[in-house]
């Protein structure tokens, strides 16, 4: 105990120093946190619930811009081991201006809401959607961004289909993923007949529910070898391979990342190691009077190294309640205009965080602290004035 | 009076591994500034070199890119038609009516990505000069063959010269390479429409590429396309089209440019402190000084001086570290049409002016309130401590 104190005693003697080491390792720990989430965040961490492990997604094989019949629903649900499946079709589109992106995709009402059995829905509303052929299921956050309200007409300009399509809103859902408008496949598929007839009844992807954990694998194997000598053969992943396949994309991108977060880190260390240096230089004289008084080498070392992982940890705590507050208070999701839906710091990264704090705090403590202890005492004595 | 600049650094000199360290943890804050604009204005720098000036493209409306149009048959087919096309030595009005396929496919180093391939008409490949050869041949139309730009054929799976690429049901065989020069063609697949139609059974096209005799009619070939009511088309230069397309660029701007300004607090708080210990360490000196006559705005610009002399080697070092990036080749997805796009960091002096600038801030931050503190010392005082 008596130890610690003089630890914290020690820290505090330089306030000056010790609130810009705090300072400076904060900046950076809120750094690093705020980049592994939002790598993290890219690769869908807070949007795939633990209902997404039994689910797959199938798409052609070619790429995701190249449609499957309608006519593989039936068949895909004929496989053993699948429940259910859906047809699940992206629409490119936007509202008002370009500008206004995200995601709109043409559904079937009675499946996709057994489907997404970690979403949320009122009843009377789903109800409602499904005696509408224009009406629409909006994502909570959507209605939120712009304003809209149940009951409201909107217009989804197509930027891909050279069409365009007039909603009703019948109604919200919230979950997950808050960033999407389902609307009927049945509305969408009349439209494309009538503008584009060459892609009627044919779909992005299906979503795809299979009964246990073994099913997973064998049936998305099943699925893709019954349509390998087809016109149009599949490629079905989970839907967590699906998701990760978006941050693919990113290609160096993400290594880019990383060098960057390593860049942080490396700048910290010497930061750290330069305030340390200069702070157990100053007590050379000290050092030795604790020698003579009968305290041992390690009892020394010890404690310059605990001082340095007690600021290092104080840097590192600010930093991350830091991260945490700017983030709970920030609306990333508007912020980013819906690039960024969720940016939840998790446990483990705060774990590796301060586990990072707190190395750097021993490794940049050990040079200056192991020379300090091995100095001459009478040399070191003789400066004490 | 002016206290010299050597008192400056020769005091540096003397602590010269604070020195190092501080200015090294500045350094790398410059370097990852730099970096992350040098990745920027590589991207940026794609789009704007694409496309020749007589050039006019035209997509479906509403459409914001290439690959996300849909050309019927019929208005394509109007627009060959059209007065003031520049015309080839044969006759022939250079215009191409062209498709555009995505297929999703492995990098060689693993993960994958979508890529484009562009499905060209014979006069595709003139409308584009800056496009050359430099492997193989050039696609023959029906026998479903590809020249694959040269980034595409090194990173990607089945895309170098002589390997077999399936789509589906169809094979393609890569039969040459060509280079795009720093254009957004760098990161497609080429090949002929006809082929491309047929193997995925596609009859609408996505864009149409024209030559405009002379830009008074490359004017009045925009405005006959886009305000043609039947048509539903947009036409706009070339050149106007890619450089609309920077905007994909924005988002790593945008975090680039946080990530930097956050370094950058840090790294003046690591000036800061290693300016504070100086100015302790010299009490008695800058008390010398002013006994000597030299006022306190002298000592303040002195001390000043030094922690912007430490940030220039700051920056220096920063400079140093990033040089390498550049040219260096690299790809990620381009947000607005969700395809591949490969572009090279690119560092231009400006950007190590800047970069060099950014570390200059970060001295002057950290060091004025050093400074102002060993100005204000009453010298009496820290004359009576020696």
């Amino acid at each position: 105990m008596d130890y610690l104190r003089l630890m914290l005693k020690n820290a505090a003697r330089n306030h000056r120093r010790t609130v810009l080491t705090v300072l400076s390792m904060a900046v950076s720990l809120f750094l690093l946190v705020s980049l592994r989430t939002l790598l993290s965040e890219l690769e869908g961490s807070s949007v795939l619930a633990p209902e997404s492990a039994l689910r797959l997604v199938t798409r052609h094989s070619v790429s995701l811009n190249i449609l499957l019949p309608i006519s593989y629903w039936q068949r895909i649900q004929q496989v053993p081991g699948v429940e259910m499946a859906t047809p699940f079709h992206w629409f490119g589109g936007y509202y008002q201006d370009p500008k206004n992106f995200f995601a709109q995709f043409a559904a079937e009402p009675d499946t996709v809401v057994r489907m997404a059995a970690e979403y949320t829905f009122n009843q009377a509303e789903v109800e409602a959607w499904k005696k509408d052929r224009t009406g629409a299921l909006v994502a909570r956050k959507l209605m939120e961004r712009f304003d809209w309200k149940v009951g409201d007409r909107i217009t989804i300009v197509g930027m891909i289909f050279p069409f365009n399509l007039e909603l009703v809103i019948r109604g919200t859902y919230t979950g997950p993923d808050e960033t999407a408008v389902w609307f009927q496949h049945d509305y969408y598929n009349e439209l494309v007949r009538q503008h584009l007839p060459g892609a009627a009844d044919k779909v992005g992807s299906f979503w795809i529910k299979v009964r246990t954990a073994e099913d997973v694998s064998r049936a998305a194997a099943a699925i893709d070898d019954m349509f390998r000598n087809s016109d149009a053969p599949t490629k079905t992943e989970t839907e967590k391979a699906f998701t990760l396949s978006f941050t693919s994309m990113l290609g160096n991108v993400k290594l880019f990342l990383a060098l960057i977060a390593a860049a942080v880190v490396f700048a910290i260390l010497l930061v750290t190691i330069n305030t340390m240096a200069m702070s157990v230089r100053e007590r050379t004289g000290e050092v030795a009077v604790l020698r003579t008084l009968g305290f041992r080498r390690w009892q020394v070392l010890g404690l310059l190294m605990g001082e340095s992982v007690v600021i290092a940890l104080a840097g590192g705590l600010v930093g991350i309640v830091g991260a945490k507050l700017v983030f709970g208070t920030l609306d990333m999701y508007r912020l980013t205009q819906g690039i960024i839906q969720h940016f939840n710091i998790s446990p483990l990264t705060v774990f590796l965080g301060l586990s990072l704090a707190a190395l750097v705090g021993v490794i940049s403590a050990t040079v200056p602290a192991w020379r300090a202890v091995n100095g001459s005492i009478a040399a070191a004595m003789r400066q004490v004035g | 009076m002016l206290i010299p600049l050597k008192y400056n650094l020769r005091n540096l000199r003397v602590r010269r591994i604070t020195t190092l360290i501080t200015a090294v943890g500045v350094g790398l804050t410059v370097t990852v500034f730099i970096a992350v604009m040098a990745l920027v204005d590589g991207m940026r720098n794609t789009f704007v070199s694409t496309g020749e000036p007589l050039n006019l493209l035209v997509i479906r409306q509403g459409s914001q890119t290439e690959t996300a149009s849909i050309i019927m048959r019929e208005p394509a087919d109007v627009i060959p038609t059209l007065e003031g096309i520049a015309t080839d030595a044969q006759g022939q009005p250079m215009v191409s009516v062209e498709r555009m396929i995505f297929i999703n496919q492995p990098r060689r180093t693993g993960g994958t990505s979508n890529l484009v391939i562009r499905g060209l008409e014979e006069r595709g490949r003139e409308l584009r000069p800056k496009v050359k050869l430099v492997e193989g041949r050039w696609f023959r139309p029906g026998l479903r063959e590809l020249t694959v730009s040269r980034s595409i054929a090194e990173r990607f799976v089945d895309c170098g010269l002589g390997e077999h690429l399936g789509t589906g049901k169809a094979q393609w065989t890569v039969v040459g390479v060509f280079d795009a020069g720093q254009t957004a063609y760098g990161s497609e697949i080429w090949t002929d429409v006809n082929d491309l139609g047929n193997a995925f059974e596609r009859s609408t096209y996505a864009s149409v590429l024209l030559r405009a005799r002379d830009s008074d009619l490359l004017r009045a070939l925009t405005d006959r396309i886009s305000n043609d009511r039947r048509l539903q088309l947009k036409a706009m230069p070339e050149t106007q089209y890619f450089s609309e397309q920077t905007a994909a660029a924005t988002p790593i701007q945008l975090l680039g440019n946080i990530v930097a300004l956050i370094m950058a607090v840090g790294s003046a708080f690591a000036a800061m402190n290693t300016m504070y210990a100086t100015v302790a360490a010299r009490v008695r000196e800058v008390a010398v000084l002013r006994v000597l006559g030299f006022s306190r705005g002298s000592v303040l610009l002195s001390f000043l001086v030094e922690s912007l002399i430490l940030a220039a080697i700051g920056g220096m070092i920063g400079v140093l570290l990033a040089l390498p990036l550049n040219g260096l080749a690299t790809g990620t997805t381009n947000w607005l049409s969700f395809s591949e796009m490969t572009f090279q960091f690119r560092i231009t002096p400006a950007l190590l002016l800047q970069g060099l600038l950014f570390a200059v801030v970060m001295g002057v931050v950290g060091g004025l309130l050093p400074a102002v503190r060993a100005a204000r010392q009453p010298a009496a005082l820290a004359l009576r401590a020696l």
